[in-house]
Parts: structure tokens; sequence; C-alpha cells
């Protein structure tokens, strides 16, 4: 069962509330893609109920709560305790309160931090990922992070040009580092504490088959594994306490460009993925494995090759086709929870 | 601005991004300002409805593509056809929701766009009975009066609104909805109106008893020539009793009778009287003077229809719209569209359907590519559009002559507005396999990044793009870099760099071979690291220009004391320093210049003699010039 919408606008990001806000509830974020900056995006807050239908069968529904014009493409989005912040292409993170009560807004303007990324020319270029801990952490296509701390105007930590290329995704791995993945193909961990800008870890996807990360995320219990989605659409699994290559590695969605990628927050064996050809891959790791045991406390995504003969795919996007509705456009983002909601062109 | 000054002026119009055309207008006087307006050729697509619609529209058409060797069945077609036009029957009731809460200013664009989804529905609907359908005789006239009474339901209305006077015939509506009811074929209509005033005149309760008895064709269980049989015979009686005069004494009577007979002048009267629609006025004729008529029939009453309703010339396009669907006249149907919507997405859309239906091969002389050059328009436009180019791009993948070419160009000239959105591009290009634009939309990004200083990024475009030609000129900015400053910058990127890129650029390889070089100095390994550099300058992969920065990053090694170097290798580094001495001339060295390829000489030579030493069994023989 789903529920799916033209907003007449292309989603950029989506991002589900936790419990804090109320499971039902989830944001989006838009973009247009055009070269100079417009103000024609907005952040949506959008809340999810129930239906019944003439056949007593309870259908989702989801309506537009609130929404707030937003300067520039919306490249990041994040949300956590009530709190949440955007990465514009203009390189500025602005911060919302989501409040409840207040029925007449529902995203309230808190602080924002404009002119965060830009290159040495002076030229502002797009924060393109944000992540939002006790500190937000940003990242932009200068190469540049920056640690935000939601009372201060400017930034605590700012590691600038510490990657050559384009950061595309950033998230916390730890309460002191964080996590970057870059268009060259490269993991790297920082220690925000640590002067200077070099990574205290540095992985590869591979060497010989280039391809850019686009994005990354953590599971949700074992900080130290971490995945990956690459241009050519290889699924990364990297153990941060091995330096230099990826545990493991899989290949979906055909060699498509995988989008967005996030693990379940409530079964870690589950992992998603989206891609550009339209299609979204449920990589299920925890499928009851033929006279199992002998994997101990060892994560299912680190047991290398065997790993491969245990993990089910299924494409989730099927569902969508059916139903008539789109297929064959870019899914851009996706955001799991216990339910699960996408973003497309 | 203002064209019509009398100040000379000069304008000048580009072509900007996303259907912009932008007019410079120079003015000779004054200050010399450049004025700018921007006009956006596609105001269309800035409306959100429209963009609904456009994307919920390309849902039904990407699913409903077939290969020419398996055609649709009626019934596929039909429901294709009738998918569009849920689609836009969606999006007339967001419009109309919107049209509620909307203030003025954009009430007015709403109530365009409301008036386009209208006629745009209706005439879809009545092509669907023409095209797909086709009625037998006696349920045609029936379906054309129910189209009718959908899309011009005002008698509806006033009906309503004259029930609720009391009494009834009192209202200034009365007459009106009595006669819109007449000429809609809705005789249980006329009927309710007629009980509802009281009228106790013999005329009255005649004409009631005529419409009770008025044969009605029902598809299953009659047979057209028997429902004809029965009509006809009422008819005759009508007639009959309209030559006795039994209607003489009350007009409204008298006239609503001879429309009942089918007497083209009282309908044309009470047509213009309500001022409606000339195809108001040709199925009212149909169904009272033929009802059993065949689809050939309708057509042979269309011209004179026209000609009575003051020609074809006094027709408004919607009117010519429907014209030419009763005419059956695709091509003239597909020019009236064109014309009729700003957008193409009317007549694209509805040219893939007779396309599907295979009705633009065999029954008109036009081939595919009208629905093709339809489709390129439409996606094309699309295209240009920088929120919904994802759209565009399944129209044009469907036409099979040109698609491909006008997608590559689209594709060419897509902003880049970031690297999320090049890579997104990017891969479009890879999966179509438009290499060319691929590797173009590499190179741009590249250049962009080196404009920026970021010779890192510039160098991964290179490697996405596998340009050989475009590494070198980034890898030359390395190393001029490294000539200034003597540090290679970027070196994350060039650490990470795959064997494949360093076939493509020589240059690259110097680069890379440059960073080994730095990296195997910084691990101690220095013994590797000069027989490395040796065999740079040796191979002649280091370029000449480079080689006396070279010989300097080795000077430390040379006057280390350890053995790092063969005698080999000096003769090697030798024999390089003198080749850039004789290259220069004397008088174009400066003295720094002449010193230092002394002191390099004199290094060397120091060198040499320390590892002759250490090797007490080679034989050697120096010969020096210092």
């Amino acid at each position: 069962m789903f529920e799916s919408k033209f907003i007449g606008r292309n989603v950029s990001k989506v991002k589900i509330c936790d419990q804090s806000f109320g499971a039902e509830s989830f944001l989006s974020g838009t973009h247009t893609s055009q070269t100079f900056v417009s103000a024609d995006n907005e952040i949506i807050l959008w809340s999810v109920g129930v239906e019944q239908s003439e056949e007593d069968v309870e259908e989702p529904t989801m309506s537009k709560s609130s929404s707030i014009s937003h300067v520039g493409d919306v490249m990041g989005l994040d949300y956590k305790g009530g709190i949440a912040a955007a990465a514009s292409s203009n390189g500025s993170v602005s911060m919302y309160k989501l409040d409840k009560m207040s029925s007449s807004t529902g995203l309230e303007p808190l602080h924002s931090w404009s002119a965060l990324h830009s290159f040495k020319s002076g030229r502002k270029c797009p924060c393109t990922d944000l992540c939002i801990e006790d500190n937000i952490a940003t990242c932009g296509e200068d190469g540049s992070i920056h640690i935000l701390d939601m009372t201060r105007p400017t930034p605590v930590r700012s590691l600038v040009s510490c990657d050559s290329c384009t950061l595309n995704s950033i998230i916390w791995v730890s309460p002191q580092s964080v996590a970057v993945v870059n268009t060259s193909g490269q993991l790297k961990v920082f220690d925000i504490r640590q002067s200077g800008t070099q990574p205290i870890q540095k992985f590869i996807l591979s060497s010989a088959d280039f391809s850019s990360l686009n994005c990354l995320d953590k599971h949700p219990s074992q900080h130290h594994l971490v995945a990956t989605g690459s241009y050519n659409g290889v699924l990364g699994i990297y153990d941060l306490r091995q330096d230099g290559v990826p545990v493991t590695i899989l290949e979906g969605h055909s060699g498509n460009s995988i989008s967005d990628i996030k693990f379940h927050c409530r079964s870690p064996d589950m992992l998603f993925t989206s891609a550009y050809d339209g299609t979204v891959w449920q990589w299920n790791g925890g499928k009851p494995h033929q006279g199992a045991g002998d994997s101990g406390e060892q994560s299912v995504w680190f047991l290398a090759d065997a790993v491969k003969h245990r993990i089910e795919v299924s494409e989730l996007t099927s569902l969508y086709t059916q139903a008539g509705s789109m297929s064959g456009y870019p899914v851009n983002c996706l955001d799991v929870c216990n339910n699960m909601s996408t973003g497309r062109m | 601005m203002d064209v019509q000054s009398d100040t000379p002026q000069q304008h000048s119009a580009m072509l900007g991004p996303n259907n912009k055309l932008i007019l410079c207008n120079n003015s000779t006087e004054g200050s010399g300002e450049l004025l700018f307006k921007e006009v956006n050729l596609r105001p269309e697509y800035d409306n959100q409805f429209v963009r609904n619609l456009v994307n919920e529209m390309s849902c039904v058409f990407i699913a409903n593509q077939r290969s020419p060797d398996c055609p649709m069945t009626v019934e596929e077609v039909l429901h294709y056809s009738r998918s569009y036009r849920a689609v836009i029957k969606e999006s007339m009731q967001h419009v109309q929701r919107a049209l509620m809460t909307e203030d003025a200013a954009s009430a007015d664009l709403l109530d365009d766009l409301m008036r386009t989804l209208v006629v745009s529905e209706s005439a879809w609907n009545l092509m669907e009975i023409i095209f797909f359908q086709e009625p037998q005789g006696g349920e045609l006239a029936l379906q054309l009066l129910k189209w009718l009474s959908i899309h011009i339901d005002d008698c509806r209305v006033m009906m309503e609104e004259v029930m609720k006077e009391d009494p009834v015939h009192h209202h200034h509506n009365y007459w009106p909805a009595v006669y819109g009811c007449l000429l809609q074929g809705k005789t249980e209509g006329v009927m309710e109106l007629l009980v509802a005033s009281n009228n106790t005149s013999k005329s009255c309760r005649v004409l009631m008893s005529v419409l009770s008895k008025m044969p009605v064709y029902q598809a299953a269980g009659m047979a057209v020539n028997e429902y004809e049989g029965k009509w006809r015979m009422w008819r005759e009686e009508l007639k009959q009793m309209l030559s006795q005069g039994v209607f003489a004494d009350d007009d409204k009577m008298a006239q609503m009778a001879k429309i009942l007979s089918g007497d083209l002048d009282s309908i044309l009267s009470a047509v213009e009287e309500l001022s409606a629609p000339w195809y108001s006025y040709l199925m009212a004729a149909i169904f009272y003077t033929q009802p059993y008529a065949k689809f050939h029939q309708v057509q042979g009453s269309i011209e004179g229809a026209v000609h009575r309703c003051g020609g074809i010339k006094s027709f408004d396009t919607h009117d010519s719209l429907i014209y030419h669907i009763l005419r059956r006249n695709l091509v003239e149907l597909m020019k009236c569209c064109s014309e009729e919507f700003s957008s193409w997405w009317f007549a694209a859309h509805l040219a893939d359907v007779f396309h599907q239906a295979n009705l633009l091969q065999e029954k008109n002389s036009l081939d595919t590519t009208m629905r093709d050059s339809l489709l390129l328009e439409y996606g094309g436009s699309l295209m240009q559009d920088h929120r919904l180019w994802n759209v565009g791009i399944h129209y044009l993948l469907q036409c099979p002559k040109y698609g491909r070419y006008h997608l590559q160009e689209y594709l060419a000239r897509l902003p880049l507005a970031s690297t999320r959105q090049a890579l997104k591009v990017l891969s479009v290009c890879e999966t179509h396999g438009f290499t060319q634009q691929a590797s173009s939309i590499c190179r741009v990004m590249a250049r962009r990044e080196m404009r920026e200083d970021r010779l890192g990024s510039a160098l991964t475009w290179c490697r996405h793009g596998k340009d050989g030609n475009m590494a070198t000129i980034v890898a030359e900015k390395f190393l001029d870099q490294y000539r200034e400053s003597v540090m290679l910058p970027s070196v994350d990127v060039l650490d990470a760099l795959g064997p494949t890129m360093l076939l493509m650029s020589k240059k690259l390889l110097f680069l890379v071979k440059l960073r080994e070089f730095h990296q195997l100095v910084d691990t101690g390994e220095e013994k590797e690291a000069c027989s490395l550099l040796v065999a740079l300058i040796k191979s002649r992969t280091a370029p000449a220009r480079y080689w006396f920065l070279l010989i300097l990053e080795l000077l430390p090694m040379l006057e280390s004391s350890k053995v790092l170097f063969t005698p080999d290798e000096i003769y090697d580094l030798m024999n390089a320093v003198t080749e850039l001495k004789q290259s220069k001339s004397e008088e174009m060295m400066n003295e720094l210049e002449v010193s230092r390829i002394q002191t390099l000489h004199l290094s060397l030579t120091r060198c040499l003699a320390k590892v002759t030493l250490s090797d007490s069994n080679a034989l050697v023989a120096i010969s020096c010039d210092v």
C-alpha cells in the first residue's frame, strides 16, 4: 500500500521526521536546477494519515501541512529532534524549527548561515549535503566541511578545501568524526578535533573501476559500518576499523547511478537504494540462512563473498509501475522509517 | 519597453535559458544604460497545475507505447484515450479547487487554464465517439446529444434554478430552460417543466402526450429499422396535428411542436435565441429529422448546418475544432489543435492516440511523421524547461527518425547548475549511448573546475570522460603550479588515479610519477626515489623544461653521505645538464642560471666521485668540462 502524489515540482530530498515529532510526518525539498539561484523552491512538511477506503481497506494519504520558500535548490535536508536544516545550492544552510502546536506555519525559520561554501575566487558554490547530530556538519562542491553549532552564527570548525573534489554527502560516524564521499570515488573520515585538513581514514571504492560516490549511510547501531552508493550502481560496504578498501562490493541497478542509500532503522539487515533509472531496490541481508549460526555477532554485511548468496534483492518500484504511476523517471532520494518515501525527478 | 518613442533605439534579442527571450534595448540617449527585458516564451510551464498535467500525461504516454508490430485493439485505444481524459478531468478538479481559494491575481491565469482544459476535454470526448467508438445508427444521435449535454450543461443549471421558483413559469429563464432541454433531446426535462407550470391549455396537454409517445431508441432489443418505422409514424401524426392547427392557440407550444417535427427554421431560431453554438443546432437537427442516422448521414448534414449557422468564417477555434472532428478531417483537426492551444501537449498526445489506433496511416494521406513532428515539438518544449527536461526525454525517444538527434542536441544544452545535475545529465547520456555529449559534459565541467583553480576536481572530470587531451591540459596546470611552488596540488586525487588514465596522457603519467617520487622521499625510500626520477629524465617522460627543477629536487640526495645513485644514473643526469646548457646560448642565461648549472655540475661530479670510491671495482673515466 502506498500513496503517490504529483506536486508539480522536482523533489530533491525527503526526510522522515522521527518519533519526537510524530512518525506520520516527513519533509520534502525541491530543486529547479537553474544556473542562477532561484527562489522558486520550497520545503514542504507533509503529514501522512490513514483513510478507510470504500472496500474498508486502510489507504495511506498524505497532505501538505505547511511549506516555506527556500532560496536555491534544496541539496540536503535533515531532521533531528524538532529541528530541520536544509543545504542550498547557493552555498548557505538554513535551520528551521518544526512546531506541531503552531498550526499556522509548522516550519519556522530559526537561523541561517549564508555563503558557507564558496570557491577561492569568491564565487558561491552549492552546499551539497548536511547531517544533524549535536552539531550540523555540512559539505560542499568546494571540498570543504563546516561544523555548525546551532547556537552560533559562525562555524565552530571549518576544514577548508580538505578534499580536491566535490563532496557529495556527509554523515556523522561518531561524536567527533564525520565521513564524506566525493566524486573521485573516495570515502574519507575526518576527526573534527584534530587540526589540519588531513583525513584520519581514506577508502577507495576501486582504483580500476573509477566512479563517483553519490551517497552514504551508516548502520543504525554499528556505527563503524558504512554503506555507499556509486555513480555506476555499485553498493560498497565499509568497515571503518579497517583501512583502505570496502569489505563488500555489490552491483545493482543495472549499472545506473545510485542517488540515495538508507539502512532500515529498525531492521538494519535491510538496506534501500534508489537510482536515476527510476528503480528502488531493497537489499535484504537478514534472510534466514540454512544452517546459519556460524556468523556469530558479525554483521551480515561484512561476510564478504558469502554475503552475495544471502542477500535477497527486490525491486520496489514495480509497485509504482503497476499502479500506472510513473516509471523511468529518476528517483532522487529516499528515506526509510517503518514506512518509506521517495522523491522523484 | 516603449517601442513607440520617437528617439532612435536599437533593439536586440537573444534566446536565453529556460525558454526565455531576452530583449535588450541600448538607447542612444541618456545614461547609455542597457535595458533588459525577459520574455518568457513558455509561461504555461510556470504554472504548477500545468506541470502536474504534463507529468501525469507523460505517465499515461509512457505506459501506452507499443511497438509497430503489435498495434492496439479498439478497446486498448479507448482505454488509452480515456486515461488521458481522466488526467485532464482530474486537473480540472484541482484547478477548480484552487480557483475557490486563489486571490484575484492568479485567478485570471487559472481561468485561462480552466477554459483550455474544458475545451480540450470536450473535444477529446467527441473525438472518442467519432473516431473510436463509432456508434451505429440510432445510437449515434443519442451519443452526440449526451456529449452535448455533458459539455453544455447550462440548461440543467437553468432548470434547477427555475424549479426553485414558484410559480416556475414566472422565472425569466423558464422558456430558455424548456428550449434548452428540448434542443438536447431531454424530453423528460421538458415534461417536468411543463407539468410544473400547471399549464392547462389544450395544446400543452396534446404536446405532453406527443412527447410521452415519442419513440426512444434502445440499443438492446430494438432493430434500427423497427425504430425508424415507429419514429416515422410518430412524426407523421405530429405533422398532421400541426397542419390541422392543433397548437394554434399557443405560440410557444406551436414552436415546440415544430421543433419536435424536425422543422429546421424553428430549431435554428431556438438555437439563436439561446445563443448556443452551431453544433447544438446540428445535433438537434439530426435528432429531430433522422435520429436513426448513420455516420455518413450525419456528415451529409454538416455542411448544411454550417451554412445555416453563418458559415465557417464565423467560427471561433473551438467551433472549428468540433467541425473538423465531425468531418473526421485529421489534418485540419491537428492544425486546429496546434492553433487553439499555446502548448503542444494536446496535439501531441492526440496525435499519439491516433497513431496507436492506426488512424494516421490508413485513412489519411499522412504518414507517422505528423505524430513524430508533434512529439518532437512537444518534447523539445519540455527539454527546454529546467524542471521538465526529464519528461521531454521520453517523448523524444518515441520518435524513431529524429528523436535521438534532437535529444542529443537538447541534452548538450542543458544547464549544469551543480555537480549533481551534471552527473545526472551525464548518466542520461551514458544510458542512451551519447558518448559525444557525455564527454562534452565532462569537458565543460573540467574547464569550469579549472577556472576555479580546482585542479583535482578537474582531473576527476577528465577521468569521468576518459578524456586524454583534457587531462593533458589539466596536468600542465598542475605542473605550472609545481614550477611556481615546488609543491603539487590536489595530491589526494593523484594518489587515487587509476592506471587507465595514465595511458591516455603522457603529461599525466609524468605528473603521477612525480607524485610517486615525492611519496618515496617522504617514506624514506630515497634510492628508489632517485632511480625513478632519473628514469623519468632519461626516458624523456619528463619534458625538458622540468629537468632543471627535477635535478634540483635531487640535490639533497646527491649531497647525501649515503650512496643513492649508480654511476650510470649520474651520467644520465650529467647528460641532461649538458643538454640543458646547450639548449640555451650563454647570453640568454642570466647569472643565476649559470651559477646554478655550475653548482649542479659540481654536485654531480662530487657524487660521482663518491659513488666511484665506494664501488672500487668500477672502471670509470671522468670527462667533465667544469
